[in-house]
């Protein structure tokens, strides 16, 4: 499935949000954006998704007259709201975009429950008494019950505590590995991102400025710090190694796999 | 030590869902402490409970003062720092907003403080979310509370701008204003001089930064991770090459390449 924006302007009042945008998204790859609030990452969300029509250029998602657009697209973001009081409801809701059958729509409810570890919330719930990160998860369930091909899962990791951080990183993964889905991740929490991510594309006054896979884009930590972003924790510990002890240790996303660097690398 | 907070057999329910059962909590004066806690552990019901919005059983008092009858909004005992608070104020420039707010201060000692000086003549609305909340936190500080409480007030701030924020809280704190940083973001512990590690509304430990992270069980169970530093220093305290839990990366990496 691919996804290619082609010399895309998009202008919201006077202020060029995106400038001769062009940006191919990594087929069946986890990619993150990042940039500071304001670099119009939630711009180029809306755009995939066609909330939003580009000022100028195109936005191509192949194979897009052959399905609906909720089969394609999946978006999970923190500011989207609820519409109905329990979560069967919902799940309505959404299922119906798609017209599946009564016994089918079950089976995709469940599954897509099970997937999240929700399986045990009953499906007459009231949405309100759910705990913050149970609203989270729910919504992705939404999403995956329809099944997209791409997902863009938007400002959700930032709200979450460790424990559930864990528990999506292994669902995204668990979603790429298995079921070859293209997953875009925004987020400000650089940390919980390197972990999971394949390739990063930085956003600057509407352009991407640096990118590549994660382990190129991270290791410029000077660029970086000129976008006034932040260095994952890892990466910002063995640059120190590097800039005052001159030891190179390999670039990784894992704090166990840095633990051995450094075993290896002490007399 | 005085007390500044002092929460005595604390006890609130919504409805039927009992939030706070017999909840105890003291901060002293000029501390500057981290609560974290997970997702729904009752953070955001402890900061309504002292702020009053709603009706609890026990005690809260402020400086030896129970406040059960007091207005919160209106008197300036307590001050909350929340994500977003000036976006009222956007077409104001940082000097009109600080002039509205100061009558005798010293506007001078003000800039110095919090080294605002390049952004006095810049509109609110075009700071950048850090410099945004320095801002509110002047606001905070001119009203002079005796405990000012930060509500998950960081989550968006980038790394430069929040060690530059918590380094002026750290002065407040020295100057005698009792700190609470409320997060979910274990990082930010770093750099507060005590940990209280909250959940289920209840707390359950209470130590100094440099002995918090010691263990990290009690953080596995209440779904939360150690900070990447301490983390890192507790496994390899484990395999023997350090022997004490390191809160600064260049401290460890010097102790490890001596």
């Amino acid at each position: 499935m691919e996804v290619v924006f082609n010399q895309v302007d998009f202008k919201y009042n006077d202020n060029l949000v995106l400038d001769h945008f062009t940006w191919r998204v990594p087929d069946g790859q986890i990619s993150a954006i990042i940039g500071v609030n304001g670099s119009g990452k939630s711009t180029l969300m809306s755009l995939i998704n066609q909330l939003l029509e580009p000022t100028k250029g195109q936005v191509i998602i192949s194979d897009f007259d052959k399905y609906n657009l909720h089969q394609l697209v999946g978006l999970v973001s923190i500011n989207s709201q609820f519409r109905f009081q329990t979560v069967y409801e919902e799940f309505e809701y959404y299922l119906e975009l798609i017209n599946y059958t009564t016994g089918k729509r079950h089976q995709h409810i469940q599954q897509a429950l099970v997937m999240l570890g929700l399986d045990n919330i009953q499906l007459d719930r009231n949405i309100n008494t759910l705990s913050n990160s149970e609203k989270i998860l729910l919504k992705l369930a939404l999403v995956l019950s329809i099944n997209p091909k791409i997902l863009i899962i938007d400002s959700v990791l930032d709200y979450l505590d460790s424990y559930h951080k864990k528990q999506l990183i292994k669902i995204i993964k668990k979603l790429k590995r298995r079921y070859q889905k293209t997953i875009i991740i925004i987020s400000n929490d650089i940390d919980t991102m390197h972990k999971v991510i394949d390739y990063v594309y930085i956003l600057s006054k509407g352009q991407i400025v640096l990118e590549g896979n994660k382990y190129e884009v991270f290791s410029k930590v000077q660029e970086l710090k000129k976008y006034k972003l932040k260095v994952p924790q890892i990466i910002a510990l063995e640059n120190i190694v590097y800039e005052n002890k001159k030891i190179k240790l390999g670039y990784r996303d894992d704090i166990n796999d840095l633990l051995k660097d450094i075993y290896r690398n002490i007399e | 030590m005085k007390k500044i907070l002092k929460i005595d057999q604390l006890t609130f329910a919504y409805d039927n869902y009992k939030v706070f059962d017999n909840f105890n909590m003291e901060l002293d004066e000029g501390t500057f402490t981290t609560l974290v806690g997970p997702n729904s552990s009752g953070k955001s019901t402890l900061v309504s409970l002292i702020m009053n919005k709603y009706t609890y059983t026990g005690t809260i008092e402020i400086n030896n003062k129970n406040i059960k009858n007091i207005d919160m909004l209106k008197n300036n005992i307590v001050g909350v720092l929340n994500q977003d608070m000036i976006s009222d104020f956007n077409h104001f420039t940082v000097l009109e907003w600080i002039n509205y707010y100061i009558k005798d201060n010293d506007l001078d000692s003000i800039i110095k403080q919090f080294k605002i000086k390049h952004l006095l003549n810049q509109k609110i609305a075009n700071l950048s979310d850090g410099e945004r909340q320095i801002i509110s936190l002047i606001g905070m500080y001119l009203k002079k509370p005796l405990l000012l409480i930060c509500d998950d007030a960081f989550r968006l701030i980038d790394l430069v701008q929040k060690k530059q924020i918590f380094s002026i809280l750290k002065k407040l704190a020295k100057d005698g204003i009792t700190i609470l940083n409320i997060t979910s973001d274990i990082e930010e512990s770093l750099y507060g001089n005590d940990v209280m590690l909250f959940n289920h509304s209840s707390i359950i430990l209470a130590l100094p930064v440099d002995k918090a992270f010691e263990i990290e069980k009690p953080y596995l169970e209440n779904n939360l991770s150690l900070p990447f530093i301490a983390e890192l220093s507790l496994k390899l305290k484990y395999y023997g090459l350090v022997n004490k839990i390191y809160l600064s990366n260049k401290k460890l990496v010097d102790y490890l390449w001596k």
